[in-house]
């Protein structure tokens, strides 16, 4: 023990024992032996904050580290490159631009609240008026109820929580409940009649990105995922995020003490990992990475196995979609062209009603204009079926165009992350039984997964393989030094994966030379020093 | 017992103990100003 340690104890115990023999069996020494204690207090506080200041001290300059500059580099690297979603050879500007989400959202408006019918609204007129297309309430006539809502919505586009977009909302609602709907049909109406001009403007945009980057499509994919690794690997053991996990509670340093450590590489390693050559040890951790990575594509890979199958289903029948998606086309839009031209008459309709040189018509025109908002409701209704089919066949055309037996399992995820409605749909109906299963943060788990750089695996099976995957995987890591059989795959996935996510992060950790010890105390004094903070 | 102490030589953990104990004599004190203090 440090002798100021034991100069301390010795002094606490000292004093304990001064006050132990004094008397307190009147008034008067009760009143003198407060009077001590108070002094012996005073100055056990001045000494606490000596040690305080001390653990302040220490505490600071173990925190103030600052990140790896090349962590700012890379993404500032990346977001010139921007959004490699607007070169999918797989989508239409309407999903590059992600108007099929914003779609999407207002035909599920039900899950979502008012304020998020009108953001929606608002962002797809924002994304038309980037391509210099700007729209008025004039666009707005794919029903009466969606003209004399959008009137209202573009005088109010800045205060969604006015009185009077809300009454205007609720008043039309209640005599047409289907509103939000025409308002998702009319929009999409709208990307319909402009979207030669967003796929020209698009184009056009892509190759000027292309050119300054002096690179072609293929490389300019290659070069957003090498970035993303660079990235990653460079924030794995970077000492700031390390050290605020620890401070933030997500990883505990009695995780990562030797003792568990050496359990843990005892029970994975098939050779002695503690009296390995540090050349071996290193190679031994990177395998542990490799076999984490190949571990995270499996997890996923059987975590959304069934969209998969729906896909293959798909190509099973892909000779039925080759022209599919035209038939659908030209159907819908003749039920839309139908719908214009009865709005028109409407219109027309409206101003003859008043008009004396239709005195001899007004009974019918009045009984036209009366039945008119059901008639054209039915309509909207065919409509909206129709547009449902059209994404379907969609993806059905895609994989008419783009899927054949060599197509990697990688390729088909790629196919459902492009189509949002679709990968939405699935997952919902595959969680049906589930109402705590949060559809969204299950599509955004794929969707980050399709994004990341490590797909090795799924990369290198075909779909029309049938492979023993657990098998491969075993067998792969066996033979570099790792102990891991079927079992651990099939049944014991997430534990398997916990421990080998363990290692992963220890080896990080000293990678990153940080101190172990720094650590521990930083967890320990962090929230001493956060009380210190608040007083 | 003098202030101005050295600490900087304590191992993190020796120093987090000693602030454990002095914080634990610093409730004695407490308790011991506040039970004598009211005893009549």
């Amino acid at each position: 023990m440090n002798d100021i340690s034991v100069e301390i104890e010795k002094y606490i115990s000292s004093n304990k024992q001064i006050l132990s023999i004094l008397p307190i069996n009147t008034k008067k020494n009760r009143s003198q032996y407060v009077k001590k204690v108070s002094e012996l207090y005073d100055a056990a506080l001045k000494i606490k904050q000596v040690i305080l200041d001390e653990i302040k001290e220490r505490y600071d300059k173990i925190v103030d580290i600052t990140e790896n500059p090349n962590i700012m580099r890379i993404n500032k690297n990346i977001d010139s490159i921007g959004n490699i979603d607007l070169f999918n050879e797989l989508n239409t500007p309407y999903e590059k631009l992600g108007l099929d989400r914003i779609t999407h959202s207002l035909h599920c408006f039900f899950e979502g609240d008012f304020n998020l019918v009108n953001q929606n609204i608002k962002l797809f007129i924002e994304k038309f008026r980037e391509f210099g297309i700007v729209l008025t309430e004039k666009d707005f006539n794919y029903s009466k109820h969606t003209n004399e809502y959008i009137k209202v919505f573009f005088e109010e586009m800045e205060n969604f929580s006015s009185n009077k977009l809300k009454k205007t909302f609720e008043d039309i609602y209640w005599k047409c409940p289907d509103i939000v709907t025409h308002i998702e049909l009319n929009l999409r109406y709208l990307y319909y009649i402009n979207s030669k001009k967003f796929e020209k403007d698009l184009n056009e945009k892509n190759d000027k990105v292309l050119s300054e980057l002096k690179l072609d499509k293929n490389k300019f994919v290659e070069r957003f995922f090498e970035l993303n690794k660079e990235l990653i690997e460079i924030e794995m053991v970077d000492q700031k995020r390390i050290l605020n996990k620890f401070i933030d509670g997500e990883w505990k340093i009695k995780d990562f003490s030797n003792k568990d450590m050496e359990v843990l590489y005892t029970k994975l390693c098939t050779v002695d990992y503690y009296n390995s050559s540090p050349e071996k040890q290193e190679e031994i951790d990177k395998n542990f990475v490799s076999l984490l990575h190949t571990l995270q594509e499996y997890n996923v890979y059987m975590k959304y196995k069934y969209i998969i199958d729906d896909l293959k289903q798909k190509y099973k029948n892909k000779e039925a979609f080759k022209d599919s998606y035209e038939k659908k086309n030209k159907e819908l839009r003749k039920k839309e062209q139908e719908l214009v031209k009865e709005n028109e008459k409407n219109k027309r309709n409206i101003k003859r009603a008043n008009n004396i040189l239709f005195i001899l018509f007004r009974r019918k025109i009045k009984h036209e204009i009366y039945t008119f908002p059901v008639l054209t409701n039915e309509k909207i209704k065919q409509i909206n079926e129709l547009y449902i089919e059209l994404d379907e066949e969609m993806v059905n055309t895609r994989i008419a165009e783009y899927v054949d037996e060599n197509c990697s399992i990688k390729y088909m995820f790629k196919i459902v992350s492009s189509f949002y409605t679709y990968a939405y749909n699935l997952i919902k109906e595959q969680y049906k039984d589930d109402p705590d299963v949060d559809v969204q943060k299950e599509l955004q788990e794929l969707l980050d997964f399709i994004n990341q750089p490590y797909k090795v695996m799924l990369n290198n099976i075909k779909l029309a393989e049938e492979p023993n995957i657990t098998s491969i995987i075993s067998n792969r890591y066996q033979i570099m030094n790792i102990r891991l059989v079927q079992e651990d795959l099939e049944d014991n996935l997430e534990n398997f994966m916990r421990d080998i996510e363990k290692i992963v992060n220890y080896y990080n950790i000293r990678r990153s030379n940080l101190n172990l010890d720094d650590i521990s105390f930083v967890e320990n004094a962090k929230s001493l020093i956060s009380n210190i903070n608040k007083e | 017992m003098e202030e101005n102490f050295e600490l900087s030589k304590l191992s993190h953990e020796s120093l987090l103990n000693l602030y454990k104990e002095i914080n634990e004599y610093i409730d004695f004190l407490e308790k011991e100003k506040r039970e004598k203090g009211t005893e009549e």
